[in-house]
């Protein structure tokens, strides 16, 4: 593993993860979008699945198209049924690392907490994130974001991506 | 004093709130319905293809282990050991030829015949292992489901599911064919289990958004309804997808292959199996007390599915029908939404469409709410309500 000890390559990958979680606990899914390369692709499963070798996910958005539509599932199509409930994201990088062809590698634990229309607050799932991260148009972006949750059972269903 | 005592129902049709949120009522519930003549589904046969695999599971509140102990030999197993009453086992899926409780090291086999414990020489005198295996309960393979029940009165398992015995055989593949298993999503709905059973898989679509911009027309299905039980199940063609360029990716919505005909299929008390576009789902269910269930969406496909199915299956059990599905999503919902409305005393949940051209429940269109009343007929008769 070539472990990635510069801090500006550091700061860059920390950069990109608050941009993307800046923009989901924000609701803005156009930002969320943005973080993504256009061959990029985003996971949401479980350690569980993981661990089994089982394929299937909580959300699985596996070309640029997806991504795109998951933007428009959220912001036009679900607003008028489900509850919405405020997330924030809690991020700890625990490895970064750079592959064979220049791409940057990271492990980041996440916890994220809900509040939901009451008011109440509660956390709603931990995990990992397994990303990915390559150069376009001169910003660092996402061609893949893989977040594996500890958290088989989610105490609610999940709206919009960890 | 509960609600439970006050409760003032004489028309199955118009459901009492408290019997959504009265613990006494979820208590009764155990007993009767979750502990009685019921068979609940405890594992797929994909799920433990192996000799030596097992599941752990939970009925009602009771903790079980399923294992495959041959080919086609299973037990289902209470997961407490006889002496102190430890969970033998946390894991949810696992590979084992015994179980050992970490307390006294108690050790079972896979059958539950208890083999041995430290310190046997000195227990009491009329000691016998045969009086400590492990409780089994009565398990019956049908459908490539396991399925158990608590209560040695429960019908076979045919008779059981009545009317819709060939709905449930259709969702899961006709019986012809090995299914395999791909994978999980699990949740909990913060509703009573029986509002889960109630909107779950049965409901107007005027409810998904997401089928009118997916110009998506469903199909037209009977439902059918069994005459004890309160089962039900439809099977219909889905009208093929007509792409309106909504979505960037429609490929999530398009069935692939020849023959998919829809199947969905409630069965009491707690499970569902769904067999719609691609994506075959099996739900099973358990109660949190009154008012949380939790569910696995266990998702499959067949072991000959060429290559590219298999992947269109994973991406369209992953993207569509799910708790955080394109469509399902809206239907969890309102399973929250309603559970926090249903306090107010005296208030009740009323079933009302399409109930004049079928008063018995038994055959009715996609979009009615009259299948849903064979079961709250029947409930109200094992409750004594």
């Amino acid at each position: 593993m070539d472990t990635v000890t510069d801090a500006s390559t550091l700061l860059r990958v920390d950069a990109l993860n608050n941009r993307y979680t800046y923009a989901i606990d924000r609701l803005d899914m156009a930002g969320w979008l943005g973080t993504f390369s256009l061959q990029g692709r985003y996971e949401l499963t479980t350690l569980e699945n993981v661990k089994h070798d089982l394929p299937v996910s909580i959300m699985l958005d596996d070309c640029y198209e997806r991504l795109q539509d998951r933007v428009r599932y959220v912001t036009e199509v679900w607003h008028n049924a489900v509850e919405h409930y405020q997330a924030r994201h809690f991020l700890n990088r625990d490895a970064c690392w750079r592959g064979t062809e220049g791409e940057l590698h990271a492990s980041t634990n996440f916890s994220v907490y809900y509040t939901g229309p009451e008011g109440s607050t509660a956390p709603l799932v931990v995990g990992h994130y397994e990303d990915v991260m390559v150069e376009e148009d001169g910003e660092l972006r996402f061609r893949m974001k893989r977040a594996i949750m500890d958290t088989a059972v989610p105490p609610h269903y999940i709206i919009y991506p960890i | 004093m509960t609600q439970s005592e006050h409760i003032d129902w004489h028309d199955h049709t118009r459901v009492p709130y408290a019997l959504y949120t009265d613990r006494a009522i979820y208590e009764r519930e155990l007993t009767r319905i979750f502990y009685g003549p019921f068979w609940h589904p405890v594992a797929l046969e994909a799920e433990i293809p192996e000799p030596g695999d097992y599941k752990t599971i939970v009925v009602g509140e009771t903790p079980l282990i399923v294992t495959r102990v041959g080919s086609d030999e299973f037990r289902v197993l209470v997961n407490a050991c006889a002496h102190r009453g430890v969970r033998l086992t946390a894991e949810f899926l696992g590979k084992a030829t015994d179980f050992t409780c970490p307390y006294h090291g108690w050790l079972y086999d896979t059958r539950g015949a208890m083999r041995g414990a430290p310190g046997e020489d000195r227990f009491r005198e009329d000691f016998r292992r045969c009086d400590f295996n492990l409780r089994s309960l009565r398990s019956v393979l049908h459908g490539q489901v396991l399925w158990a029940t608590f209560d040695d009165e429960t019908p076979a398992i045919e008779t059981f599911l009545g009317e819709m015995n060939g709905s449930f055989l259709t969702a899961m593949g006709g019986g012809k064919r090995r299914l395999s298993l791909l994978g999980y999503q699990k949740i909990v709905f913060n509703c009573n289990w029986k509002i889960y059973m109630d909107n779950d898989g049965y409901h107007a679509g005027i409810l998904h958004t997401a089928f009118r911009h997916l110009n998506y027309g469903g199909g037209e299905a009977t439902i059918t309804a069994s005459g004890t039980g309160g089962h039900w199940g439809a099977n219909y063609d889905i009208t093929p997808y007509e792409d309106n360029g909504y979505l960037k990716d429609p490929s999530v919505v398009m069935t692939e292959g020849q023959g998919e005909r829809a199947a969905v299929n409630l069965i009491r008390p707690l499970t569902q199996s769904v067999k719609h576009f691609n994506a075959i789902n099996f739900r099973f269910g358990r109660p949190l007390g009154p008012d949380r269930t939790e569910v696995h969406y266990t998702y499959l496909g067949f072991a000959d599915d060429p290559p590219e199915l298999a992947r269109h299956r994973v991406r369209q059990a992953s993207n569509l029908l799910g708790p955080s599905g394109f469509v399902s999503i809206e239907d969890g919902a309102m399973f929250e939404r309603v559970q926090r409305a249903i306090s107010t005393p005296g208030g009740s949940i009323n079933f009302v469409k399409g109930l004049a051209d079928s008063p018995d429940g038994r055959y009715s269109k996609q979009n009615d709410e009259a299948a849903n009343t064979p079961w709250w007929r029947d409930y109200r008769s094992r409750m004594d309500l």
